[in-house]
């Protein structure tokens, strides 16, 4: 095996790599900033100084930088070298002449690169003694905070917001040392990916703002590895937690999915856990309540004896299951109330699509694919989807697809793709094919080789147009006009000479031909022997989860209601007057003799609960989440619910008259699940169950740096209660636990010797930018099987638009759509107000103008609302703003009437 | 014996009636050359320049003929010749007067290079600081056009070539030819770290590119009239032609003077041509290069070998100035700027204000010159107001040995190299300085430590 | 196996008692004219030495700033656990607004404090001191949970020259934009 040499020692050579991230990946510790695994090398902070010697006779050597040099076969490096360790301890020097000595009030400190990679040269003796140099900070929006004077000038920030995320409103500003990182005015972030750089920056520069509102330091956080509830893509993330409340989430890397980045959606929304909104009691009808007297809400027990009794008197009992609902929750629902009488809580139409959605990629020849696996793929088709607004987190992986194919066209250049400004020289404008097919513009169409904005049934019969033009057995499209099918046969090209071409596309349109087309794309491709991939994004959470358990389509469960057949209804984490219309939900509940409903906060719905049971968001429960990969996943509570709020899943495992004892684990109710719904066995396997232990401990999830309970209940009694114990999962609330490092499915911090910031990451992959050591959690459900699938052949007729009629087109927004976190005081700061979008010429033919009033009869009933105009917006579509409670339970497709 | 000025290139500038317009320059048979050239094949012109030897004039005195010879011409993308004036290295003031005073003949030495390199596209990259000197190239290259000496086909042979001028927005960076490239394809003129890519292969826009000087382009013209081996007899083998020296500082006749290499020593050009120091003083340093250059400090003796194998034991006065020599005691060429200093000067003061353009200049890419150079700048500042302490003589030398050879480009050497060398060879003045002013200035009354 | 040590026989004079019982009232009658060693407490305080660790507390600086930032390093190396600090942001438009932050709630728990003094040990900001306070008393357990208000209150003002974050104001005005 070839080898290099470090400090004397041999290890491997891996000539695509460099020896920055070969030390590292090795163990050793070798201080770095401007380097990022996933930014690659620009060289610039100089800070991985090492002696490079040119052979075994060489003892003079020079001094080069570890992240510059490719670990090839036969280099011989020292790390500690006397030259070296002087110079690199004069870097941090020279980064300290002007960084300001405020560790104390700095958000950073204690999990700070700088301070680690200060303390790592062993600098100490400050011998510059000058004024400091000072930036006046900006106010950058509600999930940054900016202070300047921090800054070590390493340019990750840019690099990663401009470079990677393709934002254009962060840069670097004059030169010298007063190279300034910010915006041109005040003004908040527009990338939807600007809480990265709480952790891309190496010190505290950019920190996060909404942890302000509540500060702790780092280490006095609990934390639990959780996974991202706010949409379909299952990014890992770590929760942290204290006193009660949830204070922060990171990145927990996951090599397939998020990697290192997470979306501001899934970054800043956990903050709707900590609302007054947040339900914390049971609440009882009247004749129930007043039994208890003075005011004290019911406990746990009353309420449960309560729906007993009510449960025994009723004559008939339905299920109303939840997208946002764990696997576990919906199942216990199911268990409770029978399979016919369990409903998936979503509209006919929705309904109908998750199980087309989950036809297509259960039995198809093309691979889901994970965001890495879309991040790598050469060619990409998005049919229908604002990947930025529905899954922003794989809008960012699409963005690194388009450099896919200029890599491979510069590799004859012959150096390595890490080498970051090297790359962008030689990529300079080349981008690899993208194509985009949506209603309205999209945040990556400055990405896209091409787009098409068309109403849906035209993105349809584009789709359909691709799918025949890669495969000419695949149906055609009667009457293309010539543009868009130039535009077909372009991308058909495209995709057909890629190595690994991708087609995603999603149910957030509410258009059925779209995933038919779609999933032709696919197959057409596969037929056509090219491994592709089919990636569909779904609304929620679990979306897959819950529609893998069936369950009827609500409208049902209002028939059922209607017609006396059932009058009790238990609600799992649903809002009905999001999936319905309010007069139809009205009417259901007016039916309803008992209506239980469980919620983590109030909705439109819990208002109208007879019975109120206080669940734990995701934040404060166990549970499993099928993403749109069809991957299953586990989170767990970063903190122990509080009494009596509780897992949905246990609140409906104890409320089963029968088997209550069979359903009060989370490991007895995946069991169950697994007997019933054996392609779901594997859920268990999402992570190691609660009798795991390592070395004979459990997991803690206080961080070894823990300040402890401090004195919490001191004013009560002398004695600390106990850490309150975690039966269901192999964590503990408390410090105490194994030191090594645990299943990346069971991480809690990252942390190890001498690294306190996030960097410490390095040390529980496999390779620095690897996978996780031990493997990525997580079980992958639905795998590509190669079984002859008829193509779909529904193709919509063309869209014609029609006199005073609109077709209504929901346009998503990455804060604002998605129910839960839209609740979080700082992403409803991002949140634009609701209006109706229109294209130019509607807005024309109205004689409309930014911002006037447009009514739209809705099923008979005006909305009125301001409109924007989209210039990109086709004619004849007007897009109203979707999941906005002013505009919610339209079932699509829906024509709405201008007044 | 009083040396002569051997005139190529300054040939006509001064001349009484000469201007800088098209008529007068063809008048003075310009562009004759140019027409001879495209009559020859590119090659021959390329190996003519590659004998006559001619070395880079704007600083690092690398070989045109070889840039030129490392130019990947099989990769069938396009050449770019960019011109490098972007002169702003203090003490140099020569391409200045070049495109001024004779802009045509840097323009007939861009197009008599672009053909020898088959360039289709010539970028004149001209300092944000000197807009007359845009006008007046602008306007000569509209002059040039008009008369088809320019643009396509020029002068009916089938060759066409396109000037243009780029001005940049003020940084002393954008003369570093990757950050120049950088700089002209609208980005922050941050150097590109070589390796791996090197401009003669992947320069402008990803295609091969040869940037030279003004200075050196003009010379190209000199070469192709003369011929290769008739140049290379000018000056002494391995620093052919001649060579302008910017002179200023304490002399008494200050200016721009062109020589043979070689021809001359220092104590020449400064006692003979430059009409020796000011009464009464005597010489304390010269800066021999450019400010970037290292300091010579009279009185010293340089003793060594020289490539070719002779040894030599010079005073100051007696160095040669070609590019040999000077590197041969430890100093450089460079861009040609001599500054001169009498004993009146403070090497402090000097230092001081030598630091303090290159801190103002640093780019602010890599670490080691961004804080660096501002470090030593304060440290400098400090002592010539007259707060120096014991400690700073140690700590200027401390902070510049970790800059030099650490950075990404060469303007860590060249902001450290004068500290190093003025530390190193005044020691005992920026001692005397610290020591005198070290009990003054410790405290200001309320014991708090000033901070100047 | 056990060794048994015979016990002495007592003389005459030791089997009277009279030396030990006048030794007693030798020593008694000394002391009833020597001056008294004790204090009438808490009529009579004792002097505090400098350097006594008593009760720990916070303090201003001359201007009246508090200069505790709640940077939780006393939190964190507190050995009994007895300090809880919550962490505050001071409003950008107060007039100390650059010092960034300062503490919302700061409690000690007295009845955990060991009086260790690693919190003034660690302090950065040198906000927290052990002061000659050496008396808590209380009737009930919340009572001796000092809060902010009340550890300010026993802090008062420390006369220090530093104004390090005045320095910072300062230089925030001669800040750069871009």
């Amino acid at each position: 095996m070839p080898t290099l040499t470090i400090d004397g020692v041999a290890y491997p050579a891996e000539p695509q790599k460099n020896l920055l991230q070969v030390s590292l990946s090795h163990g050793l510790d070798l201080p770095y900033f401007c380097w990022h695994p996933a930014l690659g090398s620009v060289g610039a902070c100089r800070q991985c100084a090492v002696r490079q010697y040119r052979d075994e006779n060489d003892s003079r050597g020079q001094i080069v930088m570890a992240c510059m040099v490719p670990a090839t076969p036969g280099t011989r490096i020292a790390i500690e070298d006397e030259e070296a360790r002087l110079f690199r301890k004069s870097v941090i020097e020279w980064l300290m002449t002007n960084h300001p000595h405020d560790c104390p009030v700095c958000d950073e400190g204690g999990e700070c690169h700088l301070q680690d990679m200060t303390v790592m040269t062993g600098h100490c003796t400050r011998r510059h003694r000058f004024p400091k140099r000072t930036f006046t900070n900006q106010y950058l929006g509600p999930f940054i905070n900016h202070e300047m004077n921090r800054c070590i000038q390493c340019y990750r920030c840019v690099r990663f917001y401009r470079d990677y995320a393709g934002g254009r409103d962060l840069d670097a500003f004059a030169s010298r040392n007063h190279v300034y990182f910010g915006r041109s005015e005040d003004g908040a972030l527009e990338n939807e990916f600007s809480g990265n750089l709480i952790e891309v920056c190496p010190t505290g520069v950019f920190t996060d703002r909404t942890l302000k509102n509540h500060y702790t330091r780092k280490w006095d956080l609990q934390s639990a590895p959780s996974i991202c509830p706010h949409c379909s893509l299952g990014c890992n993330t770590l929760v942290g937690a204290r006193y009660g409340g949830v204070r922060r989430v990171l990145n927990r890397y996951h090599h397939h999915i998020n990697g290192y980045f997470l979306c501001d959606r899934g970054r800043f929304a956990y903050e709707f856990a900590n609302l007054p909104i947040r339900l914390r009691h049971p609440v009882l009808p009247r004749p129930a309540a007043a039994k208890d007297g003075a005011g004290r809400p019911p406990t746990a027990a009353e309420a449960i004896a309560a729906i007993r009794t009510r449960l025994r008197r009723s004559r008939g009992l339905i299920g109303i299951g939840s997208p946002r609902a764990s696997l576990e929750s919906n199942y216990a629902l199911r268990r409770l109330v029978g399979p016919d009488r369990y409903f998936s809580g979503l509209p006919q139409g929705e309904s109908r699509l998750i199980a087309v959605a989950l036809d297509i990629l259960r039995d198809s020849p093309a691979r889901s694919p994970s965001l890495r696996e879309i991040a790598e793929a050469d060619a990409v088709l998005v049919l229908g989807e604002d990947l930025t607004q529905t899954a922003p987190r794989m809008a960012l992986a699409v963005r690194q697809s388009i450099l896919q194919a200029p890599a491979a066209r510069v590799a004859a250049l012959n150096f390595p793709g890490w080498m970051a400004h090297a790359f962008q020289n030689a990529v300079q404008d080349d981008r690899g094919p993208l194509f985009i097919a949506s209603v309205d513009a999209t945040r990556l169409d400055d990405a896209a080789t091409a787009v098409l904005h068309a109403p849906p049934a035209d993105l349809a019969r584009f789709g359909f147009a691709v799918a025949h033009a890669i495969d000419p057995e695949a149906p055609p499209v009667p009457d293309l006009d010539p543009e868009t099918a130039d535009l077909a046969n372009r991308a058909a090209e495209a995709l057909l000479a890629a190595d690994r071409p991708l087609v995603l596309s999603g149910t957030s349109l509410h258009h059925e031909a779209l995933l038919g087309a779609a999933a032709n794309c696919g197959w057409a491709l596969c037929r056509r022997g090219r491994p592709a991939g089919l990636g569909l994004v779904v609304p929620e959470a679990n979306t897959f989860g819950a529609g893998l358990l069936g369950g009827r389509p609500l409208r049902e469960a209002y028939e059922l209601v209607e017609s006396h057949q059932a009058d009790t209804a238990v609600i799992l984490e649903n809002d009905l007057y999001r999936r319905s219309h309010g007069t139809d939900v009205d009417r259901f509940f007016d039916r309803l003799e008992t209506t239980i409903v469980l919620d983590a906060v109030q909705t439109a719905t819990t208002a109208r609960a007879d019975i109120l049971l206080p669940a734990a968001p995701a934040s404060e429960s166990q549970g499993t989440f099928i993403s749109q990969e069809g991957r299953a996943q586990r989170f767990f509570p970063v903190l122990p619910p509080t009494d009596p709020v509780a897992e949905s899943w246990r609140w409906l495992g104890h409320l089963h008259p029968d088997e209550a004892r069979a359903l009060r684990s989370q490991e007895a109710m995946l069991i169950a699940i697994a007997a019933e719904f054996p392609f779901l066995a594997g859920a268990r396997e999402a992570a190691p169950s609660a009798t795991f232990r390592l070395n004979g401990a459990a997991v803690p999830r206080s961080s070894r740096r823990f300040s402890g309970r401090t004195a919490i209940h001191a004013h009560l009694s002398v004695h600390e209660p106990k850490p309150p114990e975690d039966s269901e999962a192999p964590l503990t609330f408390s410090m105490e636990g194994t030191t090594t490092a645990p299943p990346a499915a069971l991480v809690t911090h990252y942390w190890a010797p001498g690294w306190n910031s996030v960097q410490a990451l390095n040390k529980f992959q496999d390779e620095v930018g690897g996978p996780n050591r031990g493997g990525d959690p997580g079980i992958r459900l639905i795998e590509p099987r190669n079984v002859p699938r008829a193509y779909h052949n529904a193709i919509p007729p063309a869209f014609n638009s029609r006199e005073g009629l609109c077709t209504l087109v929901p346009l998503h927004h990455s804060f604002g759509s998605e129910e839960l976190s839209r609740l979080a005081p700082a992403i409803a700061k991002r949140t634009p107000p609701a209006a109706f979008s229109l294209s130019p010429a509607d807005a024309r033919e109205r004689g409309l103008g930014e911002g006037d009033t447009l009514s739209i009869r809705i099923y008979g009933r005006p909305v009125r609302l301001p409109v924007r105009i989209h210039p990109q917006l086709p004619r004849g579509c007007v897009g109203f703003p979707a999941g906005w409670p002013d505009l919610a339970g339209i079932h699509l497709p829906t024509e709405g009437h201008f007044e | 014996m009083p040396v002569q000025e051997t005139r190529l290139i300054f040939k006509h500038i001064d001349a009484a009636g000469y201007t800088n317009d098209l008529d007068c320059y063809l008048r003075h048979g310009g562009y004759e050359i140019l027409r001879k050239a495209v009559q020859q094949k590119p090659e021959e012109l390329c190996e003519e320049v590659m004998k006559s030897g001619v070395r880079g004039r704007g600083g690092a005195g690398f070989p045109c003929g070889m840039k030129w010879k490392f130019l990947d011409r099989k990769s069938g993308k396009p050449i770019y010749l960019i011109c490098n004036a972007d002169e702003s290295e203090p003490g140099t003031f020569k391409d200045r007067q070049i495109i001024h005073k004779d802009p045509h003949q840097l323009i007939e030495g861009i197009l008599i290079s672009c053909y020898a390199i088959q360039a289709k596209t010539a970028f004149i990259y001209i300092r944000g600081e000197f807009p007359e000197g845009a006008r007046i190239l602008e306007r000569a290259i509209e002059e040039a056009r008009s008369k088809n000496l320019c643009g396509d086909n020029i002068l009916g042979s089938g060759y066409s070539v396109e000037i243009f001028v780029h001005r940049g927005a003020g940084a002393y960076i954008c003369g570093e030819e990757t950050g120049l490239i950088e700089s002209l394809e609208g980005k922050r003129p941050y150097p590109r770290i070589k390796p791996p890519f090197f401009p003669a292969v992947l320069g402008l826009y990803q295609c091969p590119t040869a940037v030279n000087n003004v200075e050196t382009l003009c010379h190209v013209k000199h070469v192709i009239d003369m011929g290769g081996e008739e140049y290379a007899k000018i000056g002494t083998p391995g620093n052919s032609g001649t060579r302008i020296l910017c002179v200023s500082g304490h002399v008494q006749k200050p200016g721009y003077y062109e020589f043979a290499c070689g021809d001359l020593t220092l104590g020449q050009l400064i006692h003979d041509v430059c009409g020796g120091l000011r009464p009464g003083r005597s010489l304390k340093a010269v800066i021999p290069g450019g400010s970037s250059a290292k300091i010579l400090r009279a009185g010293e003796r340089y003793t060594g070998k020289l490539k070719d194998g002779s040894s030599f034991d010079w005073g100051l006065e007696d160095i040669p100035m070609d590019f040999d020599s000077l590197m041969a005691v430890g100093s450089m060429a460079g861009s040609g700027g001599v500054i001169v200093m009498d004993d009146s000067t403070d090497m402090v003061e000097a230092l001081a204000n030598i630091n303090a353009f290159y801190a103002h200049e640093s780019c602010g890419q890599c670490t080691p010159c961004r804080e660096g150079s501002l470090w030593m700048k304060k440290i400098t500042t400090r002592m010539s107001h007259g707060q120096a302490r014991q400690e700073d003589v140690d700590l200027l030398g401390n902070v510049a040995d970790q800059i030099a050879g650490r950075t990404i480009c060469a303007f860590g050497e060249a902001c450290s190299w004068p500290t190093q060398s003025f530390v190193l060879k005044f020691r005992d003045e920026f001692l005397n300085k610290a020591r005198a002013q070290a009990g003054a200035a410790s405290t200001n009354g309320n014991g708090a430590v000033p901070l100047i | 196996m056990a060794k048994v040590i015979p016990r002495k026989p007592l003389t005459l004079a030791e089997r009277t008692y009279l030396p030990q019982v006048l030794g007693g009232l030798k020593t008694t009658f000394k002391r009833m004219v020597s001056p008294n060693v004790t204090l009438e407490y808490p009529e009579e305080r004792p002097v505090i030495p400098e350097g006594y660790r008593g009760v720990p507390t916070l303090v201003k600086d001359p201007d009246g700033r508090e200069k505790c930032v709640s940077c939780q390093l006393c939190e964190f190396v507190c050995p009994p656990k007895a300090i809880k600090i919550f962490p505050g942001e001071i409003p950008e438009d107060a007039p100390t607004a650059h010092v960034e932050k300062a503490p919302r709630d700061f409690q000690i728990d007295m009845l955990r404090c060991i009086y260790c003094g690693l919190c003034q040990e660690v302090c950065p900001e040198e906000a927290i001191f052990l002061q000659e306070i050496f008396s808590v008393t209380g009737y009930t357990r919340s009572e001796l949970v000092y809060n902010k208000q009340k550890l300010y209150e026993l802090g008062g003002t420390l006369p220090d020259r530093h104004f390090k974050w005045e320095k910072k104001r300062q230089a925030a005005e001669r800040g750069h934009q871009h």
